[in-house]
C-alpha cells in the first residue's frame, strides 16, 4: 500500500512537473485532481483483460487525434514535437482504469497493438511509465537553463527509490550517490553536445558561404571547375495567364565580386508592411498583371522568388517579410505549403540607388576586363554610339564568339589567372555565373552601373494543368545595369543555354514529376482551403473522435460486477474451509486447494476444487453451469457440516 | 529455361534460409546476452534511450537531449558497476544445491527445489536465480522442417522470417523452459530453499548443469553473475495419447494358453478367482468347507482359466531426420499403448531398433516389467536411419508367439506394406497407424491414419470403430 501511495505522489508530481514545463500547468493540475478522485474510488472494478486493451486502443486514438489535430494546423510545421509534448494525456486513461482496477495493474500486452491472442503472461504498474511520459514530454520544448534536467533527475531518482525499496539505508545512499555521478556526468554529456552542435552549425554556416548557390545568402560563389549540376526537381509551380511564353523571377542582386565570389552591399533590413489583406512592397504603386506562386517550404526563413517589378503580394499566410541585403524579400514564419499572389509592373525594375560599389571592379580582375574591353573597342563605341549601342555590341560579342557549356575546364598548374579571366580571354565557354559575372565587370569597365542577378529563367509550361514550372536547372544569373536613369535586365549568356540544359535531363525526369504532381495536388488540397473549411475538418475530426471513442469505451466491461462481487465470493471459500476444517478435514500446510478437495472425502468434492482454479487462475468466468455445480457443493458441504454437528 | 529458373530459385531459396538462420542464430544469442546481463528496468531504459535519442536528436527543437544523456550516464554508471565487481573481490560465493525428481513428464509443469546456504560472514542482496542449460544448436534441417504448432495462424511476415519457429524450435531442442526465481537475500550463515518449477516440453534427459546467481548494482539495472557447477539430470517421459478402446488393441486371446509358470496353484493349470454361494451342478471338490462349517452354507470356489495374451508394439525409428517431429509423435502413441491398464492378461513386447542398428524388445505385464519402465525406454529412444529391415525380421521371427500386432509407422513405403502383408499371411491380427503430416492425406485401405497436430481427435474417432 504504500508503495501505491508513493507512486501515487510520484505520479502526481511528474504531471504538475510536465505541466510546469510545457505552460499548461492548469490542465495538468485539473488531471490532478481527477487522478486523486480515481485513486479514492481505487479497486472498485474488476475489468476484464479485453477492456484494458480497449482502453490503450482509446489511448492510441488519443495520440492520433492529436496529430491529426497539430497536422490540420497549417502554422505547426512539424506535427511530431507537439504530440510528443502532449504525450501524458494518452497515457492517464490506462492509469485511471489501474486505479480503478481491483489488482491496481494492467497486462502488460495492453501496451502493444499487436500480439494479443496469446494469454497475459504478466501484469505491470503503469505509474512507472506515467511518470517517465511526463518527463519525456515535458522536455518536447527547448528549455533555457539546467531547470528541466534537474527536474527529470529529481523524479527518475524518485522514481528508482520508490521501485527499489531497499531494506537498507546504505543502499538507498549507494544509489543516491550513484545516481548523483550519473547526473554529474549527464551535464558534462550535455555541455558537449551543446558545444558540438554550435562546432558543426558553425562549419556548416561556413560551407555554405564557401559553396552558395541559393541567392539567399550574402554571398554567391561561381567558377567551380567541374560539371556544373543540374537538377531535374521541380521546385516551386506558377499561375501565369499573360501571354508571354517567359519570365524571369529575381532572388537576389549582389554588387561586390571577391575572389571568385559575388558580396551584397552594405544594407539595413526593411520590414514590408501588411496593409489591407497583403504586403506592400512599393507603396502607392499598382501592379498592372498578376501571377501566383505555389512552393513547399522546408525551413522557416525562406526568400521569395519575384518577377521585377513587384509590387504587393497577397494571400501570403507569413509571420514577418522584410527587405534585406540585395534586394531580397525574405519571409519567415512560414507554413510547409506557401501560395501567393504577386501583382507587378511588367519590364520596371526596382532597385536601390547606385552605389559606389556598382562601379567596383576588383584589382585582380581588372587587367582581364580592360584587355576584353580593349580588344572588342567597346569604349570607342560607347562614346560613338551610347550605352545602348554598346550593350548591344557586348551581347552580340558573347553570342558570336562565347560558347554556353555545363562544363569548366580548370587552368594549367601554377597558372596566375583567374576564371573569370580563363572564361573571357582563352576558354571563352563557361556557364551563366561567368558569363553574368563577365558582362557586370564590363559594363562597369564602361562606367555604366550594374549588378549581378540571381533567380529562376520561367519558360516551361505544363500543358495538362496550364501552370510554369520551375526546376533546379532553371535557376540562372545575368546582369542588371543602370542605363539612362532605369535599371534594365542585360543577360548576355546565349540563348541556347535553356535547351543545353534541358537536353541533360534524366531519363526518369518524367517519373519524379509524376511524383512531384501528387505531391503538389495533396499539398494544394491540404493547405490550399479557407477558414471555414478548416473548422469544417476540424469538426470532422472531433466528430470522428468521439464516435471512434464511444465504439471503443462502450466495450469496456468489468467481471461479473465489480470487485465487490468477489470479495464476497472469497468470502464464500473462506467460509466452506472453515466449516470443513471443524469438520477435521481441514487443509494441511503447504496444500492447494484443489488438492485438498481431492485428498479428502476420497475426492468427493475435486471438482469443486476444479471450479476454485477456474475461478482464481483462467482468464475466463465462470458459466452458469459452473455457478450452478458450485451451488450444488455448497449445499451439500452445509449438509456434511450439520450432519457431522449432530453427530458430535 | 524452367527447369533453369527452378534450379536457380531453390538455390536462392536456399542461401536465403542459411542467411535467415544464421541471422536469427545472432539475435538471439545477443538478445539472451542482453536479457542476462541486464533488469527490466535496464531495458526499459535502452528502450526509452532509443527513444530519447530519436526524438532530440535536433537538440535546437526540444530538450529532449538532456534526458537521453542523463539516461546514457545512468547506464554507463551502471554497466562500470558491474564491470567493476566482477572483479570479485566482492562476489560471495553461496553452497547450492538441487532436489530434482527422477522423472517429468512432457508438457507437465514440475517443481523442485533448490537449498541455499551463505556461510560466509557478511549478509547477501536480493538476487535471482536460474538455471543455465546447453544453448542447442540448430541446422538448417530442423529450421526447414519444423513447424510450430498453430503456426499457420501466425501472420504471414512472422511466417516467412521464421523467429517464432526458430524459438520455439530452440525451447523445444532444449526440452524445457525453466523460471527464474528471486531470493530476497540471505542472511549470513542461513539457509534457506527455493522452489523452482519448469515445464518439460520434450521427453528424454535434461541436463542441468549449472545455475546462475544474479546480482542487481545498486541502480537496479544491470547484473554480475554468479555461475554455480551443480550438476543434475531429470528424465522426462514423453507424453502419452490416450487410446479409445484398448479392449481391442489385445488381439486374439483365446488360442493361447499361458501363465503356468506363474500360476499359484499346480496341476489343473486353473487359477482361484473368487467365492460365490453353491449351485446345483457345482463340483463338491469345490465347496470351500472352511466358509461351510462358519456359515452353515455351501459356498464354492471359483475358479478361472488362466490364460494371457502376447501384443506385440512395433514403433518404427527408421525415420528420415525430416520427419523427427512425426517419430515424436509416434513415440506419444506409443507410450498411450504402455499407460493403458492391460489387467494380468496381457504381455507388451514392445520392438524397435536399438544400437548398433540390432533390433530390441523391452516385455511388459504380468510382473515381467512394469509400464514405467516402458516410458523409460521410449523417454531416451533416438532415430536409427536406415535400420528397418532388422526391425522387420524381428517381427516376423515373433509371429508364432504373438497373437497380435500393432505397428506405428511414420512412413508407408513398400518394405512396411510387404511386412504388414506377411504378418496378416500369418494370421496375426495387425493394427497399422500411420503418423503423417497435415499436408499428406493417405487412403490406404486397412491403416488407420493420424494427422499430425490432431491425433488425439483422431483416436478419438476410432472407438466406434474397434
Amino acid at each position: 500500500m504504500t508503495q501505491h501511495i508513493l507512486m501515487l505522489l510520484l505520479s502526481l508530481a511528474s504531471l504538475l512537473f510536465w505541466g510546469w514545463q510545457t505552460g499548461i500547468l492548469w490542465l495538468a493540475g485539473l488531471l490532478a485532481l481527477f487522478l486523486l478522485g480515481a485513486w479514492l474510488k481505487r479497486g472498485t472494478y474488476n475489468f476484464e483483460v479485453a477492456s484494458f486493451y480497449h482502453i490503450a486502443n482509446f489511448c492510441a486514438l488519443i495520440v492520433a487525434v492529436i496529430f491529426a489535430l497539430y497536422w490540420l494546423d497549417d502554422r505547426a510545421s512539424t506535427a511530431i514535437l507537439p504530440t510528443v509534448r502532449l504525450l501524458p494525456l494518452a497515457v492517464i486513461p490506462l492509469l485511471l482504469v489501474q486505479y480503478l482496477h481491483k489488482t491496481h495493474t494492467i497486462p502488460s500486452k495492453a501496451l502493444l497493438l499487436f500480439q494479443r491472442k496469446t494469454p497475459v503472461q504478466t501484469w505491470f504498474d503503469v505509474s512507472s511509465l506515467f511518470v517517465f511520459t511526463c518527463v519525456f514530454s515535458a522536455g518536447a520544448i527547448p528549455h533555457q537553463g539546467l531547470l528541466y534536467f534537474m527536474g527529470a533527475s529529481s523524479l527518475l531518482l524518485a522514481l528508482l527509490l520508490v521501485q527499489h525499496r531497499f531494506r537498507q539505508k546504505r543502499q538507498s545512499f549507494i544509489l543516491v550517490l550513484m545516481f548523483l555521478l550519473a547526473s554529474l556526468l549527464g551535464l558534462v554529456v550535455i555541455d558537449a553536445a551543446q558545444q558540438a552542435r554550435q562546432y558543426i552549425e558553425d562549419r556548416f554556416n561556413a560551407w555554405l558561404l564557401e559553396y552558395n548557390h541559393d541567392g539567399s545568402k550574402a554571398s554567391t560563389a561561381i567558377g567551380e571547375v567541374g560539371r556544373l549540376k543540374l537538377s531535374d526537381t521541380i521546385i516551386f509551380r506558377v499561375q501565369f495567364n499573360d501571354r508571354v511564353s517567359s519570365l524571369l523571377l529575381l532572388e537576389g542582386t549582389y554588387q561586390r565580386y571577391r575572389g571568385q565570389t559575388w558580396f551584397g552591399g552594405a544594407w539595413q533590413d526593411k520590414p514590408i508592411p501588411f496593409k489591407d489583406e497583403a504586403w506592400v512592397l512599393r507603396a502607392g504603386e499598382v501592379g498592372g498583371q498578376q501571377l501566383q506562386i505555389f512552393q513547399s517550404v522546408e525551413h522557416d526563413k525562406y526568400t521569395l522568388p519575384l518577377p521585377f517589378g513587384a509590387v504587393r503580394i497577397q494571400e501570403l499566410d507569413v509571420a514577418s517579410l522584410k527587405q534585406t541585403q540585395g534586394d531580397r524579400f525574405e519571409a519567415q514564419g512560414l507554413p510547409p505549403f506557401l501560395t501567393y499572389n504577386v501583382s507587378y509592373q511588367p519590364d520596371y525594375i526596382w532597385l536601390d540607388d547606385v552605389k559606389r560599389s556598382d562601379l567596383d571592379i576588383p584589382k585582380h580582375e581588372a587587367k582581364a576586363v580592360a584587355q576584353f574591353v580593349k580588344q572588342h573597342h567597346l569604349n570607342q563605341i560607347k562614346q560613338e554610339y551610347g550605352t545602348a549601342k554598346a550593350i548591344e555590341v557586348l551581347y552580340q560579342v558573347f553570342l558570336r564568339e562565347f560558347r554556353y557549356s555545363t562544363w569548366q575546364r580548370g587552368g594549367q598548374k601554377h597558372e596566375s589567372q583567374t576564371a573569370l579571366a580563363r572564361f573571357l580571354l582563352n576558354h571563352q565557354q563557361g556557364h551563366c555565373e561567368l558569363f553574368a559575372t563577365a558582362t557586370v565587370l564590363v559594363l562597369r569597365e564602361l562606367g555604366i552601373p550594374s549588378r549581378y542577378a540571381v533567380g529562376y529563367y520561367m519558360s516551361e509550361r505544363v500543358d495538362s494543368s496550364g501552370l510554369f514550372v520551375v526546376r533546379g536547372r532553371d535557376a540562372h544569373a545575368w546582369a542588371v545595369a543602370k542605363v539612362d536613369g532605369q535599371w534594365v535586365n542585360v543577360d548576355n549568356t546565349p540563348p541556347n543555354w535553356f535547351a543545353i540544359e534541358h537536353a541533360q535531363q534524366g531519363q526518369l525526369q518524367w517519373v519524379w514529376d509524376w511524383f512531384s504532381d501528387i505531391s503538389f495536388a495533396f499539398k494544394q488540397w491540404r493547405y490550399h482551403h479557407n477558414t471555414l473549411d478548416k473548422i469544417w475538418w476540424f469538426v470532422l475530426l472531433i466528430l470522428l473522435f468521439v464516435y471512434l471513442a464511444t465504439q471503443v469505451l462502450r466495450r469496456v466491461r468489468t467481471k461479473q460486477g465489480d470487485a465487490k462481487d468477489d470479495e464476497a465470493l472469497e468470502e464464500g471459500w473462506r467460509k466452506l474451509e472453515q466449516g470443513l476444517t471443524r469438520c477435521g478435514l481441514g487443509r494441511k500446510q503447504g496444500e492447494t486447494v484443489y488438492h485438498w478437495l481431492a485428498r479428502i472425502e476420497h475426492g468427493r468434492w475435486s471438482e469443486l476444487g476444479v471450479l476454485y482454479n477456474i475461478q482464481h487462475y483462467a482468464e475466463h468466468d465462470w458459466g452458469g453451469e459452473q455457478q450452478q455445480k458450485m451451488a450444488g457443493f455448497v449445499q451439500e458441504i452445509q449438509l456434511f457440516y450439520d450432519q457431522y454437528k449432530i453427530r458430535a | 529455361m524452367t527447369s533453369k529458373l527452378k534450379q536457380w530459385q531453390q538455390a536462392f531459396s536456399l542461401r536465403y534460409s542459411v542467411w535467415l538462420l544464421h541471422g536469427l542464430q545472432r539475435i538471439t544469442f545477443w538478445n539472451d546476452k542482453i536479457q542476462q546481463r541486464l533488469s527490466a528496468w535496464g531495458l526499459a531504459v535502452i528502450a526509452a534511450l532509443v527513444l530519447t535519442l530519436v526524438f532530440g536528436a535536433n537538440i535546437k527543437l526540444s530538450s529532449i537531449y538532456q534526458l537521453f544523456a542523463l539516461l546514457l550516464t545512468l547506464f554507463v554508471v551502471a554497466l562500470l558497476v558491474v564491470w567493476l565487481k566482477s572483479f570479485g573481490r566482492h562476489q560471495q560465493r553461496l553452497n547450492v544445491c538441487r532436489e530434482v525428481p527422477k522423472f517429468a513428464t512432457v508438457g507437465i509443469n514440475t517443481t523442485y527445489y533448490i537449498h541455499l546456504e551463505n556461510p560466509h560472514q557478511k549478509d547477501v542482496g536480493v538476487f535471482n536465480i536460474s538455471e543455465r542449460l546447453v544453448t542447442p544448436k540448430i541446422n538448417l534441417n530442423q529450421f526447414l522442417n519444423a513447424k510450430e504448432p498453430d503456426e499457420e495462424k501466425r501472420n504471414w511476415y512472422d511466417r516467412h522470417t521464421g523467429y517464432y519457429r526458430f524459438v520455439w524450435l530452440k525451447n523445444w531442442l532444449q526440452g524445457v523452459v525453466f523460471s527464474s526465481q528471486k531470493v530476497s537475500g540471505l542472511a549470513a550463515g542461513k539457509q534457506q530453499q527455493c522452489m523452482m518449477q519448469f515445464m518439460p516440453l520434450r521427453r528424454g534427459y535434461i541436463h542441468l548443469p549449472m545455475l546462475r546467481l544474479r546480482f542487481a548494482e545498486p541502480l537496479g539495472l544491470a547484473y554480475n553473475m554468479q555461475d554455480i557447477t551443480v550438476s543434475d539430470s531429470i528424465l522426462v517421459l514423453p507424453k502419452a495419447y490416450q487410446l479409445p478402446n484398448h479392449h481391442a488393441w489385445g488381439g486374439q486371446r483365446k488360442f493361447q494358453q499361458g501363465g503356468v509358470a506363474q500360476a499359484s496353484h499346480v496341476g489343473d493349470s486353473e487359477e482361484f478367482s473368487h467365492l460365490r454361494e453353491y449351485r446345483d451342478g457345482d463340483s463338491l471338490r469345490h465347496i470351500f468347507w472352511a466358509s461351510f462349517a462358519r456359515l452353515q452354507t455351501p459356498w464354492v470356489k471359483q475358479y478361472q482359466d488362466e490364460y494371457f495374451s502376447r501384443v506385440a508394439l512395433v514403433l518404427d525409428n527408421d525415420v528420415a531426420s525430416d520427419k523427427y517431429m512425426l517419430f515424436e509423435e509416434a513415440v506419444s502413441v506409443a507410450a498411450g499403448f504402455a499407460m493403458v491398464e492391460h489387467g494380468q492378461d496381457l504381455l507388451l513386447d514392445m520392438l524397435f531398433v536399438g544400437g548398433h542398428n540390432n533390433a530390441e524388445h523391452i516385455l511388459t505385464g504380468r510382473a515381467i516389467a512394469s509400464k514405467e519402465q516402458m516410458l523409460e525406454s521410449l523417454a531416451t529412444l533416438e532415430v536409427c536411419e536406415g535400420s528397418f529391415l532388422g526391425l522387420s525380421i524381428a517381427v516376423q521371427q515373433q509371429s508364432e508367439r504373438i497373437c497380435g500386432c500393432i505397428l506405428i509407422f511414420t512412413t508407408w513405403d513398400d518394405v512396411r506394406q510387404s511386412l504388414v502383408q506377411s504378418l496378416r499371411a500369418l494370421s496375426v491380427p495387425v493394427v497399422v497407424l500411420l503418423i503423417h503430416a497435415e499436408h499428406e492425406k493417405p487412403t490406404h485401405d486397412g491403416v488407420i491414419s493420424l494427422c499430425m497436430g490432431r491425433i488425439q481427435a483422431d483416436l478419438d474417432a476410432l472407438s466406434g470403430q474397434l
